[in-house]
């Protein structure tokens, strides 16, 4: 970074350290709320290793997507993909090969049945109803995920007894962006409730292939809402609106019409019983998409029976109806020092295109399209003394597929030990997991090869120490991962690794609550990774972190953030640096002015697309990965 | 057995609430040192869910009853017996306080934030000076 911008790095973050006359009741009622946040989520820290950002946290980021926290999550290089979507696994020409991130919004996995990937959907969505987020790494106990993950993100809605309010905001960004939503939650004698609207419409700064415009703009309505009572909760989600899609299929990126209409809805009911030992789930979603794609090169082609023996298309409309249920039963027997959690799942997936026409033709339907899993698992958690648990968990998978699609079946275990006293934590994982193919890799294999794809294998060793003193948190992580099996796409049909790449992994962490401050973040960690023999680029190191400084001074709350990334070797390096300036004008109007990738530094992706016909590659260098955007904003509560 | 497993729980699960219940009894404490002007202020606490554990400090002592109260924690006014609700009461429960004409102030969440308000109508009628960290947290 030069000179300029490391002055306004360091005048950002230290000109909010004034040091100020808090009272004792301000501070006590600031304790009250981080305390009261961060006792939400302990009763889960034996699933897996665990990042939160509190309800304090999110209202001084302003978060407006969920990108903005994933950022912070160690070893995960945030992307998008070639259609502007959200996507950590992004590489040319490798379509929804694996997601290893699994979104949750309350006990509902946010997925995708065609690509299974919820994060797709979700990264770029508003957040505006989210109270908190628990960010679970290192494969988390399948007491939260049905299907085998790496990482869970748990979002959590605002509910009504720490509401008891309405709310209005609206939000003005660069190029036009706006963002407006409205919220009533609030505590009855016997239930309590949220209702949330929002109207989003995300101007995303436009890259260029020439004259070609690639936009990645999104526009979205969203509709949430919940209500609970002790024992039972109903929720409905709504969301429509469309997206452009960046380069879309086009051989040349030359696309003059590419954008994706869609409409999402959602209902479950979950009930609870009185001392939490059975709950049980259903739910149900529908996700109508529709995609229209016009090139002014070409988007793809289709093979014929007569010479040239393929036909080469301009144009295309894909119409998908996408169908997912859950049915969720699970039962904690308490005896003597054990804890056991029996737990039985079934999920419905079901994904037809209505349309899929190529050109002038219209494309057969294809007899895969369905998937129906059902899963049987076991969490013990065994009590050694008053410091020490053994944990041990199994789960059984099966796959039903449909078509000439063959079934598979899936084993995932996981042992634990969890040491804690007040000062020091230590938790270990060893975890064995079956990755089945998704849906997206098992429909294209059925139409371009007879051959068998096999689930992908995941072994890792983990283990993290947290040392904590009074207000100081430190926490070192540790962890060895391999993935046997990979699947990936090689030009003309998806086929599994030969070698087994492994990847080891160390984070550091530190949280120091200062009293009458606030509080500073850091993080530093390293991915070392050996991609196998027959890769000739086999050794890479990644290096990433952050630095966040939260803090409030009168009735100003500041936040201010540096994140950085650096790929031993290559030019993918980058400097995020956000920061988020609160004005609470009295106790029911506040303003903002948030700044996201200030520095205009950080990473970027080089995107190509190669003509099958023409042996040209047509590159997109150094295409923002994080937008350089500024907002103002305003809250009123009613 | 069963105790070391309910000791197990408290250990590992509550190890923040407890500090949580800390912060609230300093709170009230706070609250009482400043409106009664007593060296030690008795508390009744109907509201469960707000405090689980009542543990006497040099300044609160916490009382069974409501009418050996000076200061009353509770949800609902409605739900004290009738010689109680002259008394200085702090509801829980915005909704609560809004509704009634004697409460004297309100601790409870909104927003996602704990909130603390006193009544100017109250506090007049009762001659009290809030010295000035408290005035902001004054409804006017």
């Amino acid at each position: 970074m030069g000179v300029f911008r490391s002055f306004t790095v360091l005048f950002l973050f230290f000109s909010s350290m004034f040091s100020s006359e808090v009272g004792n009741i301000d501070y006590l009622l600031s304790q009250y709320a981080q305390k009261d946040d961060l006792s939400l989520q302990t009763k889960k820290e034996s699933a897996g290793y665990l990042y939160i950002f509190t309800r304090a946290d999110l209202d001084m980021m302003h978060v407006k997507s969920l990108y903005e926290l994933v950022e912070k999550v160690p070893f995960i290089r945030y992307n998008e993909n070639s259609a502007g979507l959200s996507d950590t696994n992004y590489s040319p020409y490798q379509n929804n090969v694996f997601s290893h991130i699994k979104i949750y919004i309350n006990e509902k996995e946010m997925i995708a049945p065609f690509s299974g990937n919820g994060f797709q959907l979700l990264g770029q969505i508003d957040m505006g109803y989210i109270d908190h987020v628990e960010i679970y790494m290192g494969i988390p106990s399948f007491e939260i995920g049905t299907e085998t993950s790496l990482t869970i993100i748990k979002l959590y809605t605002k509910k009504g007894d720490r509401e008891n309010t309405s709310v209005f905001g609206t939000s003005f960004a660069t190029r036009g962006t706006t963002d407006t939503f409205v919220y009533k939650s609030e505590s009855m004698d016997d239930f309590s409730y949220l209702f949330y609207l929002n109207s989003r419409n995300l101007n995303r700064e436009p890259v260029y292939n020439n004259s070609y415009k690639l936009s990645k703009d999104k526009n979205s309505n969203d509709l949430y809402a919940e209500i609970e009572n002790n024992n039972y909760r109903f929720e409905l989600q709504c969301v429509n609106g469309y997206m452009n899609n960046f380069m879309g299929e086009s051989w040349d990126i030359t696309p003059s019409v590419n954008k994706t209409d869609f409409w999402y809805i959602y209902s479950g009911l979950y009930y609870s019983s009185d001392d939490r030992t059975f709950k049980m789930s259903l739910n149900y979603a529908v996700n109508f998409s529709k995609n229209v794609q016009h090139s002014d090169g070409h988007l793809g082609y289709i093979p014929i029976s007569v010479p040239p023996f393929y036909m080469i298309y301009d144009d295309m409309l894909l119409k998908l109806r996408e169908d997912l249920s859950d049915i969720d039963i699970k039962k904690s027997i308490e005896s003597e020092k054990n804890t056991l959690l029996i737990g039985l799942r079934g999920r419905y997936k079901k994904f037809v295109f209505k349309d899929r026409i190529l050109g002038s033709v219209s494309m057969p339907k294809n007899s895969y399209d369905t998937e129906y899993i059902s899963s049987l698992y076991f969490d013990d958690k065994y009590y050694i003394n008053e410091k020490s648990i053994l944990t041990g968990s199994v789960k059984f998978d099966k796959y039903f597929e449909s078509g000439s699609v063959r079934d598979y079946r899936a084993v995932s275990g996981r042992l634990g030990y969890i040491y804690n006293t007040k000062e020091i934590g230590i938790k270990s994982f060893l975890f064995y997991g079956d990755i089945t193919p998704t849906p997206y890799v098992l429909y294209y294999q059925n139409i371009l090869s007879p051959n068998d794809i096999k689930k992908q294998k995941v072994i890792s060793i983990s283990s993290e120490i947290t040392y904590r003193r009074e207000e100081n948190i430190f926490s070192f992580l540790i962890a060895r991962n391999y993935y046997k099996d990979a699947i990936y796409f090689n030009g003309l049909e998806y086929k599994n690794l030969d070698d087994t790449p492994i990847y080891d992994t160390f984070s550091f962490r530190n949280t120091y609550n200062i009293k009458q401050f606030g509080k500073i973040e850091f993080n530093f960690w390293i991915a070392l990774m050996d991609l196998g023999k027959n890769n000739k680029d086999r050794y890479r190191e990644t290096h990433g972190g952050y630095l966040s400084v939260f803090n409030s001074v009168g009735r100003f709350d500041f936040y201010n953030s540096l994140s950085f990334i650096c790929n031993h070797g290559s030019d993918d390096n980058g400097y995020n640096l956000n920061s988020t300036i609160t004005y609470r004008y009295n106790k029911d109007i506040s303003f903002y002015l948030k700044g996201e990738n200030l520095l205009n530094d950080a990473i970027e992706t080089t995107y190509y697309r190669y003509n099958p016909l023409t042996t040209v590659k047509t590159t997109l260098d150094n295409v923002n990965v994080f937008d350089r955007r500024v907002w103002l904003g305003l809250e009123y509560q009613f | 057995m069963k105790k070391i497993v309910i000791i197990l729980i408290i250990l590992f699960v509550n190890s923040l609430a407890s500090d949580l219940n800390k912060i609230k009894v300093e709170i009230i404490s706070q609250i009482s040192s400043v409106i009664m002007k007593k060296e030690r202020v008795k508390v009744f606490v109907s509201d469960r869910k707000f405090l689980k554990l009542k543990k006497d400090t040099k300044k609160i002592k916490f009382v069974n009853t409501c009418q050996d109260a000076d200061i009353i924690v509770c949800k609902d006014i409605k739900n004290l017996p009738k010689e109680c609700r002259n008394k200085i009461i702090l509801c829980t429960r915005y909704r609560s306080y809004k509704r009634s004409d004697s409460a004297f102030g309100a601790i409870f969440w909104q927003k996602g934030r704990p909130n603390l308000i006193f009544s100017a109508k109250s506090i007049k009628e009762r001659g009290i000076r809030l010295p000035n960290s408290f005035r902001k947290y004054i409804d006017e």
